[in-house]
């Protein structure tokens, strides 16, 4: 468990939450299942059609932790004691350690697998606080690949934006141009909100919320 | 495309315990994928459309689903059904299958491995253990906002959401009775109850019920709904204001 850093920032909504986690690890992680049928309710389903491809891939994992079994290469942000968040969750876990394929993924799997990447991390002057930005897992929809990148101050995001969003068809343009924006701020919102998860039956913007998922697992807010 | 988990595992005091836990977890969520997704040819539930095998040659697994969707049919007053035949298929549980696998995630992880919390997000339906959580609903006609926030308390045990609707794919949910599309013009419904297996064939059983199905969910127990129309008209049974905290900005 890292020390808590004076400029921790803590979600203030959950007293309750910060006693727990000042004495107990979090982990959390992210598990891609492609097979599974997407829809919520495909009992009372038909098939989405030939847009719905059965994967791309077939497996995709991310388990991260925070905590005294983190590896110790989790990158310069992680490394620093005065680390804001104390739900890190190892934005920069060695792939080999954290991401496991299943031993039946098929070969095509390499264009959905995470490559975990924090692509800057640079201590602030004051209050202990890092900025640093997270990149997500590559995520295939319907409408084409998805990824999304968040800056963090601290715990607080103070930016996110799709370093890929779908454009292979004036359809998947128009839905990226105006989706995305409102996504990306939307991300801003839910942290605004303090939210755990969400609940939705969503479809190009679950590929965005699972890269997001899965950037803020890395980020560890 | 598929589903992704998500796990959110709060106060875990071992953590290499919890890290095996999810691990243990992971592998009972690829094993029910294998025996029930129908988009594995050699999948137990293809086989069974097939003919290649009876329900008494299935995993375990498939057994206790199967109950549960018989079950689902007879709470839901035939809105949920596995029969209705997508694909061929005379048993297609999937509307159900999901919610269960992911109720039983989140109960795997704690029982492997004490924690304080645990969050299970299965594709956007959700289980929850203990508390404090809160947990956003989509909007479904403004991409990217909330349409509103559940607030679970930190004395909650088990709470389930799950959230139906056509969202941005044309709509996929079927009314049983018809074969068609409901006519309603529900942009979404989501559904708050203890436990994410009949979360999820409730919030399908009602998306397809339509508006009628307000009723319906006021006389479940521990049940409470939340729907959007698409003109942005919002409903909810008279319990969720319980649930439901200050909206987002």
């Amino acid at each position: 468990m890292r020390p808590l850093g004076a400029g921790c920032v803590m979600r203030k909504k959950h007293p309750l939450r910060r006693a727990v986690l000042a004495g107990a690890g979090t982990i959390s992680g992210i598990v891609l299942l492609l097979a599974f049928k997407p829809a919520t309710d495909p009992a009372l389903a038909r098939a989405a059609g030939p847009g719905d491809p059965v994967a791309s891939a077939d497996v995709l994992e991310n388990l991260s932790a925070s905590g005294e079994s983190m590896p110790a290469a989790s990158g310069n942000a992680l490394a620093s004691p005065s680390a804001a968040s104390v739900t890190a969750t190892a934005s920069a876990i060695p792939e080999a350690s954290a991401s496991r394929s299943a031993s039946a993924v098929p070969a095509k799997t390499s264009s959905a697998l995470p490559t975990p990447k924090t692509t800057s991390a640079t201590s602030g002057s004051s209050g202990g606080s890092i900025t640093r930005t997270v990149t997500g897992a590559t995520v295939s929809t319907q409408y084409g690949p998805v990824q999304v990148k968040i800056t963090l101050n601290g715990s607080t995001i103070t930016g996110a934006m799709a370093v890929q969003s779908p454009s292979s068809t004036p359809r998947s343009k128009e839905i990226s141009s105006t989706a995305v924006p409102q996504l990306n701020q939307r991300t801003l919102a839910a942290q605004s909100a303090s939210i755990d998860s969400v609940s939705g039956a969503t479809y190009t913007s679950a590929g965005y919320r699972q890269s997001l998922q899965s950037a803020l697992d890395r980020a560890g807010v | 495309m598929g589903t992704v988990f998500s796990f959110d595992v709060r106060g875990c005091t071992d953590t290499s315990r919890t890290r095996t836990a999810l691990a243990e977890t992971v592998a009972f969520l690829h094993r029910m994928d294998q025996v029930f997704s129908t988009y594995r040819e050699d999948s137990d539930v293809s086989r069974l459309a097939r003919g290649e095998l009876t329900f008494e040659g299935c995993d375990p697994a498939v057994g206790e689903v199967r109950r549960l969707c018989e079950e689902a049919e007879r709470r839901t007053e035939g809105w949920f059904t596995p029969r209705y035949a997508r694909s061929g298929a005379d048993w297609d549980p999937t509307g159900l299958v999901k919610g269960w696998a992911t109720e039983r995630a989140a109960h795997l992880v704690t029982e492997t491995a004490p924690a304080a919390a645990v969050c299970v997000n299965g594709g956007g339906d959700i289980q929850l253990l203990g508390g404090p959580w809160r947990i956003g609903i989509a909007d479904p006609l403004v991409p990217g906002a909330l349409a509103t926030v559940v607030e679970v308390g930190a004395e909650a045990q088990s709470t389930a959401i799950a959230t139906s609707g056509p969202a941005e794919r044309g709509c996929h949910i079927l009314d049983p009775h018809t074969g068609a599309p409901p006519e309603h013009a529900l942009a979404a419904l989501t559904v708050v109850s203890l436990s994410l297996t009949d979360a999820d064939a409730f919030a399908t059983a009602a998306y397809a019920r339509g508006d009628g199905a307000r009723a319906w969910l006021e006389r479940q127990p521990d049940t409470e709904g939340f729907a959007i129309d698409a003109d942005g008209g919002i409903w909810q049974t008279s319990g969720f204001g319980r649930w439901s905290a200050a909206s987002p900005e």
